[in-house]
């Protein structure tokens, strides 16, 4: 579904992704996951095209799309969940979702004559309602995004890309700041995505969450991809353990 | 006092100034600042003027080709202004306009540097018609799709972008907007003071139209209507100042900036006056 050949992101004299290759299946929940400052990050942000690779290509779905602009990748189905994301903090939660879908035809001049796409704007706000349920955010609907928990928060930024038609979500980091109540409702939220046929490619560094979810997970250091494997393969491979804790000598 | 404010003449400009303050907006509300918005309002005004004045076109005819040429205008500005970023590309449509301003004194016909005069049409009728149809259009705008959209390229450009929006296409249509309605203001103006030149169209004019939106506030429509009405009647009861206007405007935008950044409607006070009325309406639907 994604794949991602010898890409190379560097910023000035620093080398933030070394030629780094991964393939992410159709319906697998693939983890990403490193140090701090291992370009897990920035590799999503190159995926989505937010930052522009030095080198390598990108293909999604057979088409290559190392060129493309960011909301081009977005229309064709990558949703980027970033780390620092938001939600617009002017509109309430069900108009934020009303955002997504997005196309210059369905929310152009002609989008302001009344009852112009009716039948499908009604459609689309049957959608929102459905996934907020699904999220455990209907009743939270009317909300400003500042009356809403952080976890909530974090959860609706996944809704917005569900709801957007996103069919390979790139979630980076979507437990931080969230409690272990949270964290539970979401590793169910992404089990759920996948069971919809969704495929999840997701960054954390909260590795209960994503040894319990994953099913396949590689490990960045320093800008390269150092390994892949199953979660049990990671957790015993002696060059992920030096990454994460260091050797006898530092 | 209050005779002053009920002429024709006020009216007038009373009705043109909500427009300017509201075709401010519609760009704003995309997070584009338009300080090309003297040039806008000056192309449709000569255009418009030049129709109905040396060549007989209808006015109706006129209004529309001001709007059109405005709004093509807007978004050839927007398109430019694009290249560049934030403050850079706020001052690329500055730039232009004072081209159209250089152009207007060129051009012998209507007038070069002295200007012309174009023959009167407005009435306050017309020009509250067109205030009126204005603020439906910008109402129904801001709660559409598009308006919206344009909410979300304010907040975060890479955000929306993100979400399959193509900020680049949309900010050129808000200019777009934006343009016509400061177009009509132009065609609106050209025939009510029936006396154009160059000069009218400087930079003061962009300063005056921001400063009703900085005034009255960014969030919403109502701020431009609000910053429009106070100022025009602020100016007018201060009429025997009138030396000191670009002082009045320089502490007035001053104040704002540091009291109140939002400018005195915010989409808060919007939202309470909305709920205020409709318990209003509840209650007397239940009184009947």
């Amino acid at each position: 579904m994604l794949e991602i050949k010898d890409v190379t992101k560097n910023f000035g004299g620093v080398s933030a992704v070394s030629h780094v290759s991964i393939k992410v299946e159709k319906g697998e929940i693939r983890g990403l996951i490193g140090p701090n400052g291992a370009g897990k990050s920035t590799l999503f942000k190159l995926v989505s095209k937010v930052l522009k690779p030095d080198g390598g290509a990108i293909s999604f779905d057979g088409a290559v799309i190392t060129g493309f602009p960011s909301y081009r990748v977005a229309r064709l189905g990558i949703g980027y969940v970033f780390q620092d994301s938001l939600l617009f903090g002017g509109m309430t939660l069900f108009e934020n979702m009303l955002v997504c879908a997005n196309t210059a035809v369905n929310s152009g001049l002609l989008s302001l004559i009344p009852l112009y796409q009716g039948k499908e704007e009604k459609r689309l706000k049957e959608r929102v309602r459905d996934v907020l349920e699904q999220f455990n955010l209907g009743t939270k609907a009317e909300f400003y995004p500042r009356q809403l928990s952080y976890g909530d928060q974090r959860r609706a930024l996944i809704a917005r890309t569900v709801i957007n038609g996103a069919s390979l979500f790139l979630l980076d980091e979507p437990s931080a700041g969230m409690n272990a109540i949270e964290r539970e409702e979401l590793s169910k939220d992404i089990l759920e995505m996948r069971r919809q046929g969704h495929t999840i490619f997701i960054v954390e560094h909260n590795l209960r969450l994503i040894m319990g979810i994953c099913d396949s997970i590689s490990v960045l250091n320093f800008g390269k991809l150092i390994h892949e494997g199953t979660p049990k393969e990671v957790t015993s491979n002696a060059a992920v353990i030096e990454a994460y804790i260091g050797t006898k000598n530092g | 006092m209050i005779d002053s404010f009920l002429t024709p003449l006020f009216l007038d400009l009373l009705g043109i100034n909500i427009l300017l303050g509201v075709s401010w907006y519609i760009p704003a509300s995309c997070g584009q600042f338009s300080f090309g918005h003297c040039g806008l309002i000056g192309v449709a005004a000569y255009l418009s003027g030049a129709m109905t004045t040396l060549l007989g076109v209808p006015f109706p005819l006129a209004i529309l080709a001001g709007m059109g040429i405005s709004s093509l205008a807007g978004m050839l500005f927007s398109a430019i202004g694009l290249k560049s970023k934030d403050a850079y590309a706020a001052i690329m449509t500055l730039a232009l306009a004072q081209i159209a301003v250089v152009a207007f004194k060129a051009i012998p016909a209507t007038g070069g540097v002295m200007g012309f005069l174009v023959t009167p049409k407005v009435t306050p009728g017309i020009v509250w018609a067109g205030v009126l149809i204005s603020l439906l259009f910008t109402y129904r705008l801001e709660s559409s799709r598009l308006g919206r959209t344009f909410e979300a390229i304010k907040t975060s450009n890479k955000v929306s972008a993100t979400l399959g929006i193509n900020a680049t296409y949309f900010k050129i249509i808000a200019f777009g907007i934006g343009g016509a309605m400061a177009g009509l203001a132009g065609v609106l103006y050209a025939h009510c003071i029936s006396w154009i030149e160059p000069h009218t169209f400087a930079v003061w004019l962009t300063v005056t139209s921001f400063t009703f939106v900085l005034l009255g506030g960014w969030e919403t429509m109502w701020g431009g209507v609000a910053g429009a009405i106070l100022l025009t009647f602020l100016l007018e009861v201060m009429r025997f100042a009138s030396a000191w206007r670009p002082m009045i405007y320089g502490v007035l935008i001053i104040a704002v900036l540091a009291f109140r950044p939002t400018g005195l409607v915010t989409r808060g006070n919007v939202r309470s006056a909305g709920r205020f009325f409709s318990r209003i309406n509840r209650f007397m639907l239940r009184n009947r």
